[in-house]
């Protein structure tokens, strides 16, 4: 595996706000309020001018707007639903042959785009150890199509295929499977975290500068689940805090929970937050029973048991950098 | 913020894009506003009470659509020193009105109103 | 000097891929297309051949691979068959659509099932629509130079468009023939690097396949339908072209033998053309006026051609390899679009067209068969 050197990224506010750079420029199709484009203008900050990017149909395809003109500053390839990876494995040959090694190719593909159709297709490149970076941005459900369930969704969650007793199942844990695949980067972010997102799109994209390189990104989409736009950023947040939606990085094999997760993560009963704090400002949540809640805390406990089986195997220490 | 980022080659853009239309190539050209102006569709509008604000740039982070931009003053303090300020901006012309800015506001410089046409 | 060489189809095409000069190469393994991706890799593990090869994970992403290259400006190639075909049909249509001027070869086989891995042609029916540019060789030699033409062509200004080259599988892909390899030097100078006008960049942003208004783009399709038609000039061109370098005339959108004089003429494409040259031999020698005519470009269609050659003709025999089940006459699509191709002949020019199936699930389709048909019909 790669050796590379890691430095402790500590991000400072004026950074976020002085970095004017974005790949999506304003006056786009996206609803209002929509994590998602909070999150794709924070993470093209860290990854600067020199990506191509490869979108997959998903919410990201309607944004940009209609030929001739585009919503994205960047060059972008808008492909098939389970492609993405693939166009992206190309992209990057076709770098090195012609010796542009600079660029990089940038995969924005949804989670349904991620844990359901496309897995096959991110699993091959990341076997292959592509020298490419893909972000998944998990907003639970599949957006475009008008939020049906997927295979990200979370438990008790009510979606449009699943009207009346919500999701019975689990969450696919993909980023855990990312790490099991022996890349050089996997991390979990939030749009609820703004500096952490941006300090692991800065790492995957300067500080870890080969091979194949996985962000998940939690965003909340307001019309899907039913909340008002304004809570987009601080529902991402309750997530985090009520140990749902653990942030944690895998560098080189190594595990790293970040910030209120490591916290959780070692003392539960003190940091996690109870679920309902988070269940009771979504629509998809509403008239939860104590079953749902029941199912969830499963969740959460056997997703950190995931971790923890990590964890273990290579860092007993949790230290974070 | 949102606009067409420095460096890139502009220089034989248009010629490209005749090229490109020419060959009737399904290809997008970067541009602000593809959806139109996004502010006229807003119900509500975020309006920034300058006293109040701190210029943490909070709502600059937060916002999803990057359309506040600020600028920097310098306040003189009596001991002669300069104190930096940032004075956020919105531009309402893009603003969609989603109002992630006054939750995120840590003073609460923000105020919701009613958008009125 | 021309080397000459005994080559299989596959390691035909393989050649014609390396002396195009080929910057990504992405495949899936399938019978009978795998010696065709076995030869390139090993070249360029061996570092006899510059180029990146991409082991993928399924047909689908070959394709998509691909076309991620070829918009990235490099050269790209990949090759499947049958069932491989149909798992990426979504990205053909996307690669012609994006306007990738890629490379497929196909080594066609029967789909199952029943299971079969023996040559039929309903796979590359399944491309009709996509928007691709399809040649169909009768031989190893052609197999090599179609490559070579098809990205000559795919990679014009006026066409940018992918193209597919069909070889028949075992028949051709499995079977050695003597093939006169065209110096790199000729090549080069025949097809000079790939530049497409635009390509993905970080210094010219540009954004590819977002949407489209549908006014523009019931347009854009209309054009599309027409630039692929004026392609057909190109490859005339191309042809000529080559025929200066090589001094052989190879390549045009149809090939005809003894037609001149023919009442009765024989149509078919790739291998079953060769048997149908002795059939005419046979038939000739028995007194029967025959003559025979191969389609070699299947898309763009040469309507007007086989207009003009078969118009007056008595009987037209469409020797078809495919079927499309439950459609009109026997259900053989060649003939479908020969027929409509002569539509517009008045009473008296219109030939009698029979709609012959041969050859489906890989039966062999020898000369004396092809005579049998003739002559049990006249
Ligand atoms: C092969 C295929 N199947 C189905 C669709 C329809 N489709 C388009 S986008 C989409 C959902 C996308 O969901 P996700 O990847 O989660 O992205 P989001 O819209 O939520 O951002 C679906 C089902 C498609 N475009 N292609
Ligand atoms: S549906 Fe949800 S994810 Fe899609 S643009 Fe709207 S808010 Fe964003
Ligand atoms: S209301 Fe929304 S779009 Fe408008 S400035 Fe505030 S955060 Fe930005
Ligand atoms: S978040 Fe509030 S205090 Fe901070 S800059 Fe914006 S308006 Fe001012
Ligand atoms: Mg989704």
């Amino acid at each position: 595996m790669v050796e590379f050197d890691i430095k402790p990224i500590r991000v400072t506010n004026e950074e976020l706000i002085e970095n004017r750079f974005s790949n999506i420029l304003k006056g786009n199709h996206a609803c209002a309020g929509c994590g998602g484009t909070l999150a794709m203008r924070i993470i093209s900050k860290a990854f600067g001018r020199n990506v191509i990017y490869v979108i997959p149909a998903s919410c990201s395809s309607v944004r940009q707007g209609f030929i001739p003109k585009s919503a994205m500053a960047c060059p972008v390839f808008n492909t098939a639903f389970a492609s993405a990876a693939a166009v992206a494995s190309g992209i990057a040959a076709a770098l090195k042959y012609q010796g542009r090694d600079d660029v990089v190719p940038v995969v924005r593909a949804g989670d349904g785009g991620t844990v359901d159709i496309g897995l096959a297709t991110l699993s091959g490149a990341a076997e292959r150890q592509t020298n490419m970076i893909y972000v998944c941005y998990d907003n639970e459900e599949y957006g475009n199509t008008g939020y049906q369930r997927s295979g990200a969704t979370p438990p008790g969650a009510r979606t449009t295929t699943t009207p009346i007793k919500g999701k019975r199942e689990f969450k696919k844990p993909v980023p855990v499977l990312m790490a099991d695949h022996g890349v050089p980067y996997v991390a979990t972010a939030s749009i609820g975290y703004v500096p952490d997102m941006y300090k692991k799109a800065y790492r995957a994209r300067r500080q870890i500068k080969n091979g194949f390189r996985y962000i998940h990104v939690h965003f909340t989409c307001p019309p899907g689940r039913g909340t008002d736009p304004r809570d987009c950023v601080g529902l991402a947040k309750l997530a985090v805090d009520t140990g749902l939606r653990p942030l944690y990085e895998v560098i080189n094999g190594k595990r790293y929970l970040n910030g209120i997760s490591k916290k959780q993560y070692l003392e539960p009963d003190k940091y996690m937050k109870p679920v309902e704090e988070y269940l009771k400002y979504q629509r998809r949540y509403r008239g939860y029973t104590e079953e749902d809640v029941e199912l969830l805390n499963r969740y959460r406990d056997r997703y950190r048991d995931l971790i923890k089986r990590h964890v273990k195997y290579t860092n007993p220490e949790l230290e974070e950098i | 913020m949102s606009r067409i980022p420095e460096g890139i080659d502009l220089e034989g853009r248009e010629e490209r894009k005749k090229r490109v239309k020419e060959m009737f190539l399904p290809r997008g050209y970067p541009s602000e506003g593809v959806a139109g102006k996004t502010g006229s569709r807003r119900t509500m509008k975020p309006v920034i009470d300058y006293n109040k604000c701190i210029g943490c740039g909070q709502c600059i982070i937060h916002c999803p659509e990057g359309v506040i931009d600020f600028e920097i003053r310098y306040k003189e303090l009596p001991n002669g020193r300069k104190l930096k300020q940032r004075i956020p901006k919105i531009d309402y012309d893009y603003c969609k009105g989603c109002l992630v800015c006054v939750s995120v506001c840590p003073v609460k410089a923000i105020n919701a109103e009613i958008e009125v046409k | 000097m021309t080397e000459y060489k005994v080559l299989s189809g596959s390691d035909a095409v393989a050649r014609g891929v390396r002396l195009s000069r080929v910057g990504v190469i992405a495949a899936y393994p399938i019978t009978p297309q795998t010696h065709i991706i076995e030869r390139l890799a090993e070249r360029i593990e061996a570092g006899e051949y510059n180029a990146q090869f991409i082991p993928v994970e399924s047909e689908h992403s070959a394709m998509s691979a691909v076309i991620g290259a070829s918009l990235t400006g490099v050269r790209a190639f990949t090759a499947t068959a049958s069932q491989g075909l149909l798992y990426m049909i979504e990205m053909l249509y996307r690669a012609a659509g994006a306007r990738a001027p890629l490379v497929l070869a196909l080594a066609n086989r029967t789909l199952g099932p029943p299971r079969n891995i023996r040559a039929e042609r309903t796979d590359l029916m399944a491309t009709r629509d996509t928007g691709f540019l399809i040649f169909f060789a009768k031989n190893n030699q052609e197999a090599l130079d179609m490559v070579i033409q098809a990205y000559k062509v795919a990679e014009n200004r006026d066409v940018l468009m992918p193209a597919l080259v069909s070889l028949e599988g075992f028949i051709l892909t499995h079977t050695y023939a003597g093939v006169k390899i065209p110096d790199q030097e000729i090549v080069d100078e025949f097809l000079p690097p790939y530049k497409p006008p635009v390509y993905l960049d970080p210094k010219r942003p540009l954004t590819m396949g977002n949407p489209m208004p549908p006014n523009m783009h019931h347009e854009y399709r209309i054009d599309f339908h027409k630039r692929l038609l004026n392609a057909k000039e190109l490859i005339k061109k191309a042809a000529k072209e080559r025929e200066k370098l090589t001094g052989r005339f190879t390549g045009d959108l149809i090939e005809t033998y003894m037609l001149e004089d023919a009442d009765v003429v024989l149509v078919s494409m790739g291998t079953i053309a060769e048997e149908m040259e002795v059939a005419v031999d046979k038939l000739r020698e028995d007194g029967i006026k025959a003559g025979s005519l191969r389609v070699r470009v299947f898309r763009p269609f040469p309507e007007e051609e086989i207009r003009e050659l078969l118009a007056g003709r008595k009987h037209v025999f469409v020797f078809t390899r495919s079927l499309s089940p439950g459609s009109v006459g026997n259900g053989g699509q060649l003939a479908m679009e020969i027929k409509a191709s002569l539509y517009e002949l008045g009473d008296d020019e219109k030939p009698k067209i029979h709609d012959v199936l041969v050859g489906l699930g890989g039966k062999d389709v020898p000369y004396s068969d092809l005579v049998k048909i003739v002559k049990g019909v006249i």
